[in-house]
């Protein structure tokens, strides 16, 4: 069974179709990406699947039933950055009902994981771009969820955190978890296992990267192509 | 006259020092990249020579005149983009640029209509809300705002962060027609593809400039050549050049291989791999992003320093 999945997935706001009839399948212990033009509804795709949104047609899962299996590292930066880095931690392990012992255990194998176990007493605030980053994705494994959703979590991120912070999506894929991922670098987008364009709402390609790429030198030359 | 000159220019935070003595030339009507991992002091330093924050130590001339003393003239003649585009959402395209010509004064409906052109700003889009727009179109009409004014100098911070394919290359087509038209651009950007699209670029790290130069010349002053591994799986690939070689990065599914001397990488590689159907390999010259990497992850070994001060 999928871990992930769409059939006919459909979410308007107001006049605005947002995804048109999304068909998905993505099966456990998956790297999937996700890419598309400014608009064509990767992060409404995301925020279904997350259950943040209702889907106005169609059926989504996990959706909203499965909220505590999936952890949803979202666009940009959501954390307080009055709260050091340690407080963050705790005070989205209390949101997820988590016992404070195991939060505190779980804290120090996240920081450690994330590089950031020097920087647990510092506003999140002051911290980095990549640094946020990595911690957005800690807070986001505080309950060990099968299921991860990354909207595009390098965006504004150096070329040295980049490398990092796929290190780290790495060792989560070879621990075993499911992992969706929307990204504006096609160089990332390369290494999932495969590929969806989206575009307008509608999936208008699927596949591996070799295959989407055919013959062009490069994925993002292909999909310049397809979706110019 | 360069459209910037610094000289020493620091700028401390408390007991952080932002911006670390700090000398760069910009020529006028170049392309001028600011790169620099996060943290660095990209953005202090665009603050500086906006004449929003004021140094601690040193001085610095925008086009030819003081940041400090004469900063109010200096901001009547540049632009400034901020990475979130700093427009006001709930207001359409056309009256924020309303807004803006009423700020810097001076802008005519005239210049107003042929700055939307030239940016490829159409009816409908002046017309919408900012915050309804797709990201590249917001990124446009920013630009529409920091250009109203005819500034000669431009600073653009991380303007295409989180912009489509589409967005960027079309962006970067306006870079080059601004340059044409003899405008100085200054322009900070986390993409080395983008870089390499400037006449020159200076890295910084901790707050100093590490290296300045073209594209090129950065590259060929690390000394590096590059082996690059194309074989599948590249998930093995990369590990198991990783363990030999704590350098090895990941370009899209090629693993690269930064080196000096080596003059058996090849062999030693092709040893590591056994086992894999005859991976592709080839010996080249590094990325502008594998120079970014070296240049960044020695910076605390003092390896940037040396190859500053070899330049």
């Amino acid at each position: 069974m999928p871990e992930i999945a769409a059939r006919g997935l459909v979410k308007r706001f107001g006049k605005v179709q947002a995804l048109r009839g999304i068909d998905l399948e993505i099966p456990a212990g998956a790297l999937w990406g996700v890419v598309g033009a400014d608009g064509a509804g990767k992060t409404t795709l995301l925020r279904c699947i997350a259950g943040l949104y209702r889907p106005d047609g169609g059926r989504v899962q996990p959706g909203i039933a499965g909220q505590l299996r999936l952890g949803f590292a979202q666009q940009g930066f959501h954390l307080y950055g009055e709260l050091t880095v340690q407080e963050n931690i705790a005070f989205i392990g209390a949101v997820y009902g988590l016992d404070r012992d195991l939060v505190g255990e779980r804290a120090e194998e996240l920081l450690a994981f994330a590089g950031l176990s020097a920087h647990r007493y510092r506003r999140a605030g002051s911290l980095s771009g990549g640094m946020k980053q990595k911690l957005t994705l800690a807070c986001s494994l505080l309950h060990r969820p099968p299921i991860l959703l990354l909207d595009e979590p390098t965006t504004g991120v150096d070329p040295l955190s980049r490398r990092e912070f796929w290190e780290l999506i790495e060792q989560l894929h070879l621990e075993g978890s499911t992992i969706l991922l929307a990204s504006a670098y096609f160089d990332e987008v390369e290494r999932c296992e495969r590929v969806i364009y989206l575009d307008r709402g509608r999936v208008i390609a699927e596949g591996t990267p070799e295959e989407l790429r055919g013959a062009h030198p490069s994925l993002e030359a292909a999909f310049v192509e397809v979706t110019a | 006259m360069n459209a910037i000159s610094t000289r020493g220019l620091t700028r401390r935070f408390g007991d952080f020092t932002a911006v670390d003595g700090v000398a760069l030339e910009v020529g006028s009507g170049e392309v001028f990249g600011l790169l620099g991992p996060n943290g660095a002091g990209k953005t202090t330093l665009i603050r500086l020579l906006c004449g929003l924050y004021v140094p601690n130590a040193g001085s610095a001339t925008v086009l030819g005149l003081d940041i400090e003393s004469e900063r109010e003239r200096i901001r009547s003649q540049i632009g400034y983009m901020s990475q979130s585009f700093s427009l006001y959402g709930e207001l359409t395209v056309d009256e924020n640029l309303r807004f803006y010509t009423g700020v810097y004064g001076g802008a005519s409906a005239g210049r107003v209509q042929a700055v939307c052109e030239q940016l490829a700003l159409d009816a409908e889009a002046r017309r919408a809300r900012v915050e309804d727009l797709p990201t590249g179109l917001r990124q446009r009409a920013a630009l529409a705002a920091a250009v109203l004014h005819d500034p000669r100098l431009v600073f653009l911070d991380e303007p295409t962060s989180g912009v489509d394919p589409h967005a960027r290359r079309s962006f970067w087509s306006l870079i080059a027609g601004l340059a044409q038209a003899g405008t100085t651009v200054l322009v900070t950007t986390h993409a080395m593809v983008e870089a390499e699209l400037c006449d020159r670029v200076a890295l910084m790290i901790s707050g100093r400039l590490v290296a300045v130069g073209t594209p090129a010349e950065l590259v060929a002053r690390t000394g590096l050549q590059i082996l690059e591994v194309d074989a599948q799986p590249w998930q093995s690939v990369y590990r198991r050049l990783k363990a030999r070689w704590p350098d090895a990065a990941l370009h899209g599914t090629r693993t690269h291989v930064p080196f000096r001397d080596d003059h058996e990488m090849q062999s030693t590689a092709r040893e590591l791999l056994g086992g894999l159907a005859a991976p592709a390999m080839r010996i080249g010259a590094p990325s502008l992003e594998d120079a970014f990497v070296w240049y960044a992850a020695g910076a605390g070994a003092g390896r940037a320093d040396d190859a500053a001060g070899g330049a």
